[in-house]
C-alpha cells in the first residue's frame, strides 16, 4: 500500500524531476524511487520519449535576407513623434484629441464672433452711427451762420445720402 | 552583424538604439530570430504566417523600446510580443474558421495551415508528423508552456517573466501537456497502425477495454 502512496506521489513528481525543477531532496527521492520501481521508471521512459519528439522538431531558418528587410521596413517608417501636451498621449486617445480640437474650434468661434451671433453687425452699425452724429455736430458748428432750413437741408443729405439734397427738401 | 557578439549585452544595445544607433537593432535581430520563429511556428506550423508574425514581433519590439525598462530582461520582453502576436493570430483565425462555417473534426485544428506548407514537406517522417499532430490538439496555454520548456529549454520562472503565469500554473499546465501528448500520441498510433491489435477508427472503440500498445513501440 505504501509502495502504491509512493508511486502517486512520485508520478506527481515526474514532470518536474525531468524538467529538473525539483528541490534536492526531492529530487534524490524520486530517483532512488525510479531505480526500484518499474512501473514508474517506465512512465518516466514514455514522458522521455514525449519530450525527446518534442524536442528533435526540426528548427526552421527565416530567409536569407530576413534582418535586412525588418531594418528596412523599420527605417523606413519615419520615428513618430506623438502629441502630448500635459502628459497625456494623444495618439493613444484620439477621443480626447478629437474632444480638444472641438473645443478649440468653440473657443476660437467665440472669440471672432464674441459670445453671440449678430454682435459684431450691432457694433459696426452702432459705430457708424456714431461717426454719422460726429458728422451732424461738426455740420452744425461750422454753419452757426447759415439758416435752420440749410443746416436740416444738409442734415438729411447726410442722413439719406441717396436721396438728392434737393429732394430732402420739404 | 552576426547577432553573435557575446560582449554587448542585450541592454547595452536597447541604450545604443535609444540614443538614435537604428543600426545596432540588428544585431538583437540576429540574436533571437531563430528563437522567435521557431516558437511561433510551433505554435502556428505554417512557415510563411510564422515568417510574417516574426517580422511583425521584430517591428513591434522596436517600436516599444522606448517603453522598455532595463530592469526586465529582453529575452521575455520579445517572447512576450510574440506570444501575444500569435494567440492573437490563432484566435483571428479561430473566429475566422468560425465565420467560414468549416469546422473540422477537431476544432482546434482548423486554423492551422493544410499539410504541403513548403517546410512540411520536408519533415514527413511519422514520427513528426505524430508529435505535430499531438502539439496541435493541445490548447494554446499548455502548448505555450510546453514549447518554451521542452522546446525552448526555458526555465519555470522565465515562462513565468514571459507569460505572466504563476510557478504552480505553470507546472500544471507542463504536466498536462506532456499527459494530453502522450494520449494523442497513443490514440494516433491506434489510428494510424491499425494492425497492433486496434480497429482502424481508434476513437471509437475509446469505450472498450482493449490492450494497449505501450508508446514506446510508437516512438
Amino acid at each position: 500500500m505504501s509502495n502504491t502512496m509512493d508511486c502517486r506521489r512520485v508520478r506527481r513528481f515526474l514532470s518536474r524531476y525531468q524538467d529538473g525543477e525539483l528541490e534536492p531532496g526531492q529530487n534524490a527521492a524520486v530517483e532512488q524511487h525510479l531505480s526500484t520501481c518499474t512501473n514508474c521508471s517506465q512512465e518516466f521512459e514514455i514522458l522521455l520519449q514525449v519530450t525527446t519528439g518534442v524536442k528533435t522538431l526540426p528548427a526552421i531558418e527565416t530567409d536569407p535576407h530576413f534582418s535586412a528587410r525588418v531594418m528596412q521596413d523599420i527605417l523606413d517608417k519615419k520615428p513618430t513623434r506623438h502629441l502630448s501636451i500635459l502628459g497625456i498621449e494623444y495618439w493613444k486617445r484620439p477621443s480626447l484629441l478629437y474632444s480638444l480640437v472641438f473645443i478649440l474650434f468653440l473657443i476660437l468661434g467665440f472669440m471672432i464672433n464674441g459670445f453671440f451671433p449678430g454682435t459684431v453687425e450691432k457694433k459696426s452699425s452702432r459705430d457708424s452711427l456714431n461717426s454719422q452724429d460726429v458728422q451732424i455736430a461738426q455740420l452744425l458748428n461750422e454753419s452757426q451762420d447759415l439758416t435752420l432750413l440749410n443746416v436740416q437741408e444738409q442734415t438729411l443729405a447726410l442722413v439719406y445720402p441717396e436721396m438728392g439734397t434737393d429732394e430732402a427738401q420739404w | 552583424m552576426t547577432g553573435q557578439e557575446p560582449d554587448i549585452p542585450d541592454d547595452e544595445i536597447i541604450r545604443l538604439v535609444r540614443e538614435g544607433y537604428s543600426r545596432r537593432y540588428e544585431i538583437l535581430i540576429e540574436r533571437y530570430r531563430k528563437r522567435i520563429i521557431n516558437f511561433i511556428h510551433k505554435m502556428i506550423f505554417d512557415y510563411d504566417e510564422a515568417q510574417s508574425l516574426t517580422q511583425d514581433v521584430f517591428v513591434k519590439v522596436y517600436e516599444a523600446i522606448p517603453h522598455y525598462k532595463m530592469q526586465d530582461t529582453f529575452q521575455a520582453f520579445i517572447f512576450t510580443i510574440a506570444k501575444n502576436l500569435t494567440l492573437n493570430y490563432i484566435k483571428k483565425q479561430k473566429r475566422l474558421s468560425w465565420f467560414s462555417r468549416a469546422l473540422p473534426d477537431h476544432p482546434e485544428e482548423k486554423y492551422f495551415s493544410t499539410p504541403g506548407t513548403q517546410y512540411e514537406e520536408i519533415e514527413r517522417n511519422q514520427q513528426e508528423s505524430m508529435i505535430t499532430e499531438g502539439l496541435k490538439r493541445l490548447k494554446e496555454n499548455q502548448r505555450i508552456a510546453i514549447i518554451l520548456k521542452v522546446y525552448l529549454d526555458f526555465s519555470y520562472n522565465k515562462i513565468s517573466e514571459v507569460t505572466g503565469w504563476s510557478i504552480p500554473k505553470i507546472e500544471t499546465l507542463i504536466s498536462r501537456a506532456k499527459s494530453n501528448l502522450k494520449e494523442n500520441l497513443h490514440s494516433q498510433h491506434r489510428f494510424l497502425d491499425p494492425g497492433k491489435g486496434e480497429t482502424k477508427t481508434g476513437y471509437t472503440i475509446k469505450n472498450k477495454k482493449v490492450q494497449e500498445t505501450p508508446l514506446t513501440d510508437v516512438l
